[in-house]
């Protein structure tokens, strides 16, 4: 168990550093630089400055190792676009807003979507079984920001309940959250759906019902489980989905996420702050798999640890 | 069900609409009337007598379906045909299971006459203005009725944002192209987007997946490895800075090109000092092996090529898994074991046997990746990575006509209809890819 | 047993948590006045802002010698309460009580409170033209003489010395904080940096004409004649920066927690890329009592008698009150990208003011305006903006520069000109209510003309007047190749290059190829020289015509379509900058004239062209410099000024003939704000000072405005 572990986190911390190195190089080979977006020409001896404070004026390979040395020690390196701020404030600030937004989301994304399967699939074949998966069909085939203004539509201007934008009061989450879980929301439903239709013709939940046990401890107590593997094992591909999911949604709704910081820096060329994101976003995921493949363990014993590694 | 019906003289059955000949054109049009009716709706100076088409359309429907009912009735066959007993194979058992399936059936009509809209357009498009697909020519302003409704580049200022009407169905967007070719056309690329990705996401996912299973052991394991590490990636970054690379060097080859042959000119005369001085100039002195590089890489690859790619490299993943899983199952089944007794190869037992008994699996997936391409690809377009202009795909009308909508002047139909062809299609490939798994996985209880 | 409840159950916890701690702590009530500002400033630092995000926040926090009158962009008291203006000589005046603020408190250094001196002025200025601090407007300050060629002095020197000190040690970032604890280095560093300013300062004492003889008062010696030279002490990049805190911190000085600034307001929050919240700085100097006697003062003043000054001055107090009891207590700045997005929040209720406007729905706008009157519209203000948007052509190119002194090559540029039809190019393409341009400089500068200096009016006449010079370039034997027109890539540029190059196919047989570059990209190729045709626009840091004119001398870095016409560069540089050194005498004044009425194709071109006191251009200048020398020396100043802009109108007129560049229409600016705000006015350099804004009655509109919008159905 404890060699599991060890294993697996070593993994992560090596996919983490391939993948920032592989970003490194792919982001400096791109042209242009992070100055020429300047509104008047820079002089020469201005960008020559500026280029000096950055490191850019030293060999590749010098740069990628300070910035490893860097890293390691926690600092990020500094902005070129705002240039009184480093990429560790920006990403501090905007890392929380990311975070809750990306868990609210999953949160809303496996309750709604783990009830509408299990009812789809205890109603299988009637009106609610149909309408629901319906439904959770066209969660998954409209484009999310088409999803998302429908819901500003209804939710903002018809009834008004929420606000429009912004990331202020507890309101503020709910919108962007619940627009973003949707098409997760969709496919955990039918992931359920189908797991609880397997446990339930399995043969030891015709005899629990042959013994007289009621629906309701039946579901809980033995299919649920059959409805909450199959969402497990999903809920890793779906933790970067949200979060690639989360940069149309931040800037529909204009929240300071790290979506919106990466995009914006990749146009701008703001090398660090790519850098730094690349790393968050890439660490989180990974150890988020990480999580998910140690729960597998603890929810079917069935599963040894080395097969879900 | 097969209810004997006492009556005099032959017991019948009532057997289900599925069955009933013609049931799937029946099906077809049904669907397709409501779908028009709802395009017809919003076109406000539309001619009484269109309406009255539709109605009669309606009328034909009904009356057709009402028909039909009577038909329901047959006799009760007999339980043991005269014919021989015919063995099926998987294959056939599976292709009747999914004709009875009417929900993919009439997926799949949907998906065969959205495909014939789009490449048709295509075809009459090129046909009336040849030279289409050069982005620099200039359109003139033709006012024939396949000009108007069917070529997508065509322009007038002067409609621009006009709402559906009888003159332009869906509408015209800013340069007053109207809307309907162009949701025409954008599906004409949107489905060669999902096309070519899906190939190359099955290319790498089976081989993938088949090798790693047939061969197990160290090798397996590490190339399964190899596939988690990459699950673990956020690959849409990766996307991102992929496709503003490619940008990048769009940008520094068209905008180098001249100079570079200006140069290799010079140097084919054997003026070199002219061309140091050209290379000055432009201050190309010290990059000019990557801006040569950058040259020789947008001649040879377009950018769209480069997304479809980098679309199909991000499913591919999961491709590889199902396939081992199936891999892994065949490997234990004895006609393989046969094949090894007589001598033949790995490879040959890969691709020859195997690879042909994982079409199950493989299908569904397929008609599952495609929506999930479709999706990023509009993704990709929201923030402003995808297809360029002058051509368009579902995604990038959609986001370009989202960018437009405001409260003062909602220009609905921008955002309405490519939306609408998109989730038509993707509808239709998720019912179809349901029902084939229905039919080939008999032990599901739907 | 009930493990799976129990699973549920704690993800649930999980969430909840979250979700309250998200907004743990903030519960932030609406501020007075909320703006969207476009983009997040990527610095608050005056000698390194550019751009229009900044500008507007800088207005708010900052201050400097002058400000901006809100309605009229004339310049009013800011830390400098009066001055003198004696020729070249500037002498201001600073008041006492302009406190540098830290957090809301006034700043203190060693237990006394620091106020703005003369020498933060002249610290500020001078770190503009030092390269390590990157600033993009030093050239607002070579206005003063000497400060350019001590700019080019400590450049080369800063060169040489990073140089000898690269070669001894390679890592050390020198003039940053983060080499200060490196013990290492220390030694290196304290030599580098008194070798530096040893020399810096000794270049300063010798060649800038810039004194501050008290901690109040700051004298300046300008190197030419600038009318607008207190217009550029009112800009941005010249409000001060506080010395003491600029060397503790470094480039982070201007993080929240570091900043010290002198405006009315100071920083109170800011969430990067959400919102900025501004707080009245309660120990700013304009208070009642404050104007309560300044206007007792300039009340004591007869009209006749008041300067400009004073009666801006009045006009502003009688307006706005005094700022400390009236002004806005809050005001957030937020930072929403999308034009679309900010307009539905401003219907919605959420912002109270926008900058920008989708140009999809501009036109409607301005359509809707046009046909139903401006009431109709009461959210609406717009008003010309001190910027022209303009195609470059290279005149380098072969066949831009044809035929003998290029002159083939100048009536195909001409044609090229007349053959854009503006009003249908504003009307259907840009549809913002734009001007259309025949001539450079945009209108709203006093005493300047507004009247064409190309085309007949007519737009039929112009298309006729172009087939015909295109024939005769294509007679001469000039094969006219297919053009390249470079915009940078937005949706707005491209609607406009599609229409032009459909106009020269269709009217002049011109094939035109269309090509689109990232911004960065663009400003490169356009900087370089690489490209044939190149839309380019261009907004005048002041209102005088020298802001649009003086790119194209030659060797100026901005000058794209490499015009190259020494009789130009000469007016411009020589006449115009140094004028009455050429008009002192009544021999100088007539060798001025013959000089003009030498210049190519004055005759044709130049002569006659009309201008809004009626007569020509000539006959004018002519008149201008007689009066000169007949009025007595203390009216001089004012006829010089004019003879100037006269000089200018030249100039441009020459310029426009050999039209090495296309003007094709004056940028509008359309806002939205609600009519209950007072104290904001549409001014043609969209700067709108912060400290005279009032809510009428003082109550905010509340609630979604939606209703104040009609449907656009015209």
């Amino acid at each position: 168990m404890f060699k599991f572990i060890v294993f697996r986190l070593f993994w992560v911390v090596v996919t983490v550093w391939a993948v920032s190195t592989i970003t490194f190089f792919m982001v400096r080979a791109a042209p242009g630089d992070p100055f020429m977006n300047e509104v008047r020409n820079l002089k020469e001896e201005v960008q020559a400055a500026r280029k000096r404070e950055y490191n850019l004026d030293l060999p590749l390979i010098q740069q990628y190792g300070l910035w490893l040395k860097g890293m390691v020690q926690g600092d990020f390196g500094p902005s070129m676009k705002s240039r009184d701020k480093t990429v560790a404030q920006i990403i501090g600030q905007a890392f929380p807003v990311s975070i809750s937004l990306g868990v609210i989301a999953m949160f809303f994304a496996v309750m709604i979507g783990m009830t509408t399967g299990v009812i789809s699939a205890l109603r299988q074949n009637t009106f609610w079984d149909y309408g629901l998966m319906g439904f959770a069909v066209l969660g998954i085939s409209i484009p999310n920001f088409i999803l998302a203004t429908i819901l500003i539509i209804v939710g903002v201007f018809l009834l008004g309940w929420f606000p429009l934008s912004g990331w202020e009061t507890p309101y503020h989450v709910l919108l962007p959250a619940f627009a973003l879980s949707l098409p997760f929301a969709a496919r955990i439903s039918r992931l359920s759906r189908v797991g609880m239709l397997e446990i339930l013709s399995e043969d030891f939940v015709r005899t629990a019902y042959a013994k007289g046990l009621k629906e309701k401890h039946v579901v809980i107590k033995h299919a649920l489980k059959g409805a909450i593997l199959p969402v497990v094992s999903y809920l890793g591909p779906a933790f970067a989905l949200i979060l690639t999911g989360s940069l149309v949604i931040e800037k529909i709704f204009d929240i300071p996420g790290l979506g919106k910081i990466f995009v914006l820096a990749a146009i701008n060329r703001d090398y660090y702050v790519v850098l730094g994101t690349v790393v968050v976003f890439s660490s989180l995921l990974c150890f988020f798999n990480f999580l998910v493949d140690l729960s597998y363990a603890f929810l079917d014993p069935r599963v040894k640890l080395e097969e879900a590694a | 069900m097969n209810i004997p019906i006492q009556t005099d003289d032959v017991p019948m059955r009532k057997r289900p609409w599925g069955e009933v000949p013609f049931a799937f054109l029946v099906n077809l049009s049904w669907f397709m009337s409501f779908i028009v009716g709802i395009i017809l709706i919003p076109i406000h100076d539309l001619p009484i007598t269109a309406w009255i088409a539709w109605g009669l359309w309606f009328a034909i429907n009904l009356s057709v379906t009402l028909f039909l009912q009577t038909k329901r009735m047959v006799p009760l066959e007999a339980p043991v045909s005269k014919k021989e007993i015919q063995g099926t194979s998987l294959f056939k058992d599976a292709i009747n299971r999914l004709k009875q399936n009417q929900l993919a059936t009439l997926s799949a009509g949907v998906l065969i006459l959205m495909m014939i809209c789009c490449f048709g357009q295509s075809i009459i498009a090129k046909a009336i203005h040849p030279d289409i697909d050069d982005p620099k020519s200039i359109v003139a302003l033709e006012n024939s009725f396949l000009s108007i409704h069917f070529d997508h580049t065509r322009l007038n200022k002067e409609e621009s944002f006009s709402p559906p009407s009888t003159r332009h169905w869906f509408g015209t967007d800013f340069a007053g192209r109207d809307i309907f070719a162009r949701t025409l056309y954008g599906g004409t690329i949107s489905f060669l987007v999902a096309l070519v990705a899906t190939i190359v996401s099955l290319i790498i996912g089976v081989s993938w997946g088949a090798i790693s299973g047939y061969t197990g052991g160290k090798t397996d394991h590490y190339m399964m490895r190899f596939v988690d590490v990459l699950y673990g990636l956020p690959f849409m970054f990766l996307i991102i800075l992929i496709m503003t690379l490619v940008n990048g060097v769009h940008t520094t080859a068209s905008q180098n090109r001249d100079i570079v042959t200006q140069y290799e000119d010079f140097l084919a005369e054997g003026k070199t000092e002219e061309a140091d001085k050209v290379l000055q100039e432009n201050e190309l002195t010290t990059n000019l092996g990557t801006v040569k590089a950058a040259i020789w890489l947008d001649n040879n690859i377009s950018p769209v090529f480069v997304m479809f790619i980098a679309i199909g490299l991000v499913s591919w993943l999961t491709m590889a898994r199902i396939t081992r899983g199936q891999v892994l199952s065949l490997k234990q089944r004895e006609f393989i074991t046969a094949a090894k007794t007589i001598g033949a190869g790995n490879m040959r037992i890969i691709f020859l046997h195997i690879v042909p008994n994982l079409l199950g699996p493989v299908i569904i997936y397929t008609t599952l990746t495609i929506p999930t391409v479709m999706l990023t690809e509009s993704f990709l377009s929201f923030l402003g990575l995808g297809i360029s202009e002058p051509q368009c795909s579902w995604g990038s009308l959609a986001s370009a006509g989202w960018k437009e909508i405001n409260v003062i002047k909602p220009y609905w139909w921008l955002v309405a209809y490519p939306t609408l062809a998109m989730f038509l299609t993707l509808f239709s490939l998720n019912f179809i890819g349901d029902g084939l798994r229905d039919a080939l996985d008999p032990k599901m209880k739907r | 047993m009930y493990k799976n409840l129990y699973i549920i159950l704690a993800g649930a916890i999980l969430a909840l948590s979250v979700f309250t701690l998200t907004f743990s702590g903030s519960a932030r009530n609406r501020a007075d006045f909320v703006f969207n500002n476009g983009n997040e400033p990527q610095t608050l630092d005056p000698q390194i802002m550019s751009g229009q995000p900044e500008g507007a926040i800088a207005v708010g926090i900052h201050e400097g010698l002058t400000g901006y009158h809100p309605k009229t962009l004339a310049p009013i008291p800011g830390v400098a309460e009066r001055w003198e203006i004696d020729g070249l000589n500037y002498t201001f005046h600073l008041r006492p009580d302009s406190y540098w603020i830290k957090q809301g408190e006034i700043f203190t250094v060693d237990g006394k409170k620091r106020n703005v001196t003369a020498h933060d002025f002249i610290y500020s200025w001078r770190r503009m033209l030092h390269p390590e601090t990157g600033s993009e407007y030093s050239f607002l300050v070579y206005f003063i003489e000497g400060c350019q060629q001590y700019e080019n002095d400590i450049t080369k020197h800063f060169r040489a010395t990073i140089e000898k000190y690269d070669k001894l040690y390679t890592e050390i970032e020198v003039l940053g904080p983060e080499s200060f604890g490196d013990e290492k280095y220390k030694d290196a560093r304290e030599k580098f940096l008194k070798e530096l300013n040893d020399y810096r300062d000794q270049r300063w004492k010798e060649v800038v004409k810039i004194e501050a003889p008290d901690p109040l008062t700051l004298k300046v010696q300008l190197r030419a004649i600038t009318p607008f030279f207190l217009e550029i002490t009112s800009y941005y990049s010249l409000n001060p920066s506080p010395r003491e805190i600029v060397e503790k911190y470094g480039k982070f000085w201007t993080q929240k927690d570091n900043i010290v600034t002198n405006g009315p307001y100071y920083i109170d929050e800011w969430k990067f890329n959400s919102y900025i919240r501004l707080r009245k700085n309660k120990h700013y100097w304009e208070t009642e009592e404050y104007v309560k006697k300044h206007l007792g003062e300039i009340r004591a003043i007869p009209d006749e008698k008041r300067t400009r000054v004073e009666r801006d001055l009045f006009e502003y107090y009688e307006n706005a009150g005094a700022f400390i009891p009236n002004g806005f207590e809050t005001i957030d700045i937020r930072a929403v990208e999308e034009q679309i997005t900010g307009m539905n929040l401003y219907i919605n209720g959420d912002v109270d003011r926008i900058r920008e406007l989708p140009t999809a729905i501009l036109g409607e706008l301005h359509a809707y305006r046009q046909k139903h009157g401006a009431e109709s519209l009461p959210h609406l203000f717009t008003g010309t903006y001190n910027s022209v948007y303009y195609y470059s052509l290279l005149t380098t190119l072969p066949v831009f520069s044809a035929g003998e002194n290029g002159e083939l090559g100048r009536k195909l540029r001409r044609a090229l000109s007349l053959s854009v039809d503006r009003k249908t190019l504003i009307r259907l393409v840009t549809r913002g209510g734009q001007r259309p341009a025949y001539r450079l400089c945009p209108p709203g500068i006093s005493g300047y003309s507004e009247m064409p200096c190309f085309g007949s009016g007519d737009y039929e006449t112009d298309l006729a007047e172009a087939k015909k010079l295109v024939e005769e370039v294509r007679a001469a034997g000039v094969k006219i190749p297919k053009l390249k027109v470079l915009y940078n890539t937005h949706e707005a540029h491209e609607k406009v290059a599609v229409y032009i190059q459909s106009l020269w196919k269709n009217h002049l047989g011109i094939e035109i190829e269309l090509a689109n570059q990232e911004w960065g990209v663009y400003l490169d190729s356009r900087r370089t020289g690489n490209f044939e045709v190149c839309r380019a626009g261009w907004i005048g840091d002041y209102k005088d015509p020298n802001t649009f004119l003086d790119m194209w001398v030659i060797g100026n870095q901005n000058n794209d379509p490499k015009y190259n016409n020494p009789q130009y560069t000469k007016i411009i540089n020589e006449y115009c900058a140094y004028l009455s050194k050429y008009i002192a005498t009544e021999e100088d004044r007539n060798k001025l004239l013959a000089d003009i009425r030498n210049l190519r194709d004055y005759e044709i071109g130049i002569k006659n062209t009309p201008r809004p006191n009626g007569k020509t251009l000539d006959a004018s200048f002519e008149e201008a410099l007689t009066l000169y020398g007949q009025l007595p020396k203390e009216e001089q100043m004012q006829q010089l000024f004019k003879i100037r802009l006269l000089l200018f109108e030249i100039a441009e007129q020459v310029m426009l003939w050999d039209m090495p560049l296309i003007p094709l229409y004056f940028y509008t600016t359309t806002q939205f704000w609600p009519p209950e705000l007072e104290g904001m006015y549409i001014n043609s350099k969209d700067f709108h000072p912060m400290k005279q804004m009032r809510w009428k009655d003082g109550k905010r509109p509340t609630g979604t405005r939606y209703h104040a919008f009609p449907r656009l159905d015209n």
